[in-house]
């Protein structure tokens, strides 16, 4: 007896939940935190359907939600200000020369790929929130450049800019 | 763009899903939340449903009335600790609340529940504020109900103080303390974090003093009472008082994770006095000094409330932000560094000692020597013996690291 809202939303969980899920711990490294807020998520979602709202795709829709409900969870956790969730922009340039010689290549063949991986989830958090959004939904949820445009609504301009800083100063903290 | 590197980033995500009982409970989760939040449609408005001899003429009824004759189990449980602004929070206050309410039948069990739901509205708005969330209108709300339940609560002890003054000042004892702790953490919480629950605050303290004028209103009457009817409030009281502190005991193994061991060990030796306050009441009895004793147990008993009402609002705030409850350094200045829990703290000794917290029921006094437990330097016992309990939320920096 299910209604076709229902089944649409139940569809959209089987497809988009473990997504979602992962999206979440990669970003708030708390991993109950990120079930509840994936909760959240889909049961916020059933409210805007029962207001009467329509979605054409899924995916970017619940991203959305999840992505509102992080930015909260993360401005509760630590109060932070604003400007301390941006990085300082003016030294990022000054960061992205340093690593543009790209001689740090030789080394990388050379670590271990289980120790690198494991330093790189160590130093997520220490990303910005900007550039931890920007390179969470490139390499973990695997979106276009557009799609994450669309989904944190700025330019797509801005969201090369973050990538590339994103992972520059990912590849410092690695000390790559 | 070093493209090796970018694929290690995406490695770094792998092996991070749900499992299958997690996704099915969530599935399930949402299926019921569905059930119980059916579309609306435009007929449904103006429908007239007959439910058990009832008209219920708007489906927002209907899905109460459903609520509770179906059973959600899991909504309902998901939502216990649902604050302002959560999906669930209007299945807390609106399904579960008034469920409870309507099972409540006797004097006694309305009471509780309305103090328990009073007590409620302040752990939320405790747990907003350490979360920087409490905004006016919030707080407003909150207020509302807050008031609403306990001048419920107060009216029901108010008119049995005449009746039945003993069970009246057992009541108003505990409601009093309790009342009393919520506004110390309140405020205590929201100087923290700059912002304040005042408004709230003064609403407590208000709620507060009408309390205690029907305590005292109950204890002169329970004065003038028969000798039968004066023993039986001096065994009410110290019965309650004793299990204030087991429920306390329990739970403060329960939520040793929310506290620094600094404030362990306050709390612990809280405990402690606590009990040998039940103790000297026992002994008071023993002698037949029946106004003692009943002091003392009253004592006791509003001490373990307090101890309880900060054990729980401590742990809920812990749960929602990982902050650990800690106390201010020596030098007064606030200690800022994020503690973030580790789940090592424990009560020191407290876990060998609960058998002798609690006091037996022979009537024979068991003094308890807890000397083990050092005491810090600015925590020097006040008049009464008690350790005040500054409670400060840190909030700093985050140091989490990634760890599944």
């Amino acid at each position: 007896m299910e209604t076709k809202e229902e089944r649409a939303l139940l569809e959209a969980f089987d497809t988009n939940a473990d997504a979602l899920f992962r999206h979440a711990s990669f970003r708030i490294g708390d991993r109950e935190r990120a079930y509840d807020l994936t909760q959240e998520t889909f049961l916020k979602a059933w409210n805007y359907l029962r207001g009467g709202g329509t979605v054409a795709h899924y995916k970017s829709f619940l991203y959305r939600i999840l992505h509102n409900l992080i930015i909260d969870e993360y401005r509760k956790k630590y109060s932070v200000s604003l400007d301390e969730m941006l990085e300082d922009e003016a030294s990022a340039p000054a960061v992205e020369a340093l690593l543009s010689n790209d001689d740090g290549r030789e080394n990388e063949e050379r670590i271990d790929e289980r120790v690198l991986v494991e330093k790189i989830r160590s130093h997520i958090p220490e990303l910005p929130e900007q550039y931890r959004v920007a390179v969470t939904l490139r390499f973990i949820d695997d979106f276009s450049i557009g799609e994450i445009a669309r989904t944190i609504g700025v330019s797509e301009n801005v969201v090369s800019v973050r990538l590339h800083r994103g992972i520059a100063k990912l590849r410092a903290l690695c000390q790559i | 763009m070093n493209n090796k590197f970018n694929t290690y980033i995406k490695k770094s995500g792998e092996n991070i899903s749900l499992t299958r009982a997690e996704r099915e409970k969530m599935k399930g989760m949402l299926r019921e939340y569905m059930a119980m939040k059916p579309l609306r449609t435009p007929t449904e408005v103006s429908a007239e449903i007959s439910f058990w001899g009832f008209s219920l003429l708007r489906p927002v009824a209907a899905v109460l009335a459903l609520a509770v004759f179906a059973s959600s189990a899991g909504i309902s449980y998901a939502a216990r600790s649902a604050l302002p602004g959560d999906v669930l929070y209007a299945i807390k206050t609106e399904v579960n609340e008034p469920l409870k309410e309507a099972l409540a039948i006797s004097t006694d069990a309305k009471q509780e529940l309305a103090m328990s739901v009073a007590g409620e509205r302040l752990k939320e708005a405790a747990t907003l504020a350490a979360q920087g969330r409490l905004d006016e209108n919030t707080e407003l709300e909150l207020r509302a109900s807050f008031e609403e339940h306990a001048r419920k609560a107060s009216d029901n002890m108010g008119q049995r103080s005449e009746t039945s003054p003993g069970r009246s000042a057992e009541a108003a004892v505990r409601f009093e303390a309790q009342l009393s702790e919520y506004e110390r953490v309140l405020v205590e919480v929201g100087s923290a974090k700059g912002g304040s629950a005042s408004t709230l605050a003064s609403s407590v303290q208000a709620e507060r003093e009408r309390v205690s004028s029907i305590l005292v209103r109950a204890q002169v009457r329970a004065e003038s009472g028969t000798t039968a009817a004066k023993a039986e409030a001096v065994a009410r009281m110290r019965d309650a008082a004793k299990k204030g502190l087991d429920d306390s005991v329990k739970l403060s193994g329960e939520v040793h994770a929310a506290f620094a061991s600094s404030s362990a060990e306050t709390i612990a030796q809280n405990l402690a006095h606590a009990s040998a306050t039940i103790s000297a009441g026992e002994n008071f009895l023993g002698i037949d000094a029946e106004p003692q004793a009943l002091g003392a147990f009253q004592n006791a008993l509003s001490d373990t409330e307090k101890i309880h009402v900060l054990l729980q609002t401590s742990s809920r705030i812990h749960k929602s932000t990982g902050l650990l409850i800690t106390e201010p350094n020596k030098d007064g200045s606030d200690n800022n560094k994020l503690r973030k829990g580790n789940g090592n703290e424990k009560f020191p000794e407290q876990s060998k000692e609960k058998a002798s917290l609690t006091t037996s029921t022979s009537g024979n006094s068991e003094r308890t020597n807890n000397s083990e437990t050092s005491t810090d330097a600015e925590n020097s016992p006040d008049v009464n013996g008690r350790t005040s309990f500054p409670l400060v939320v840190p909030i700093s920096s985050p140091t989490s690291s990634v760890s599944y």
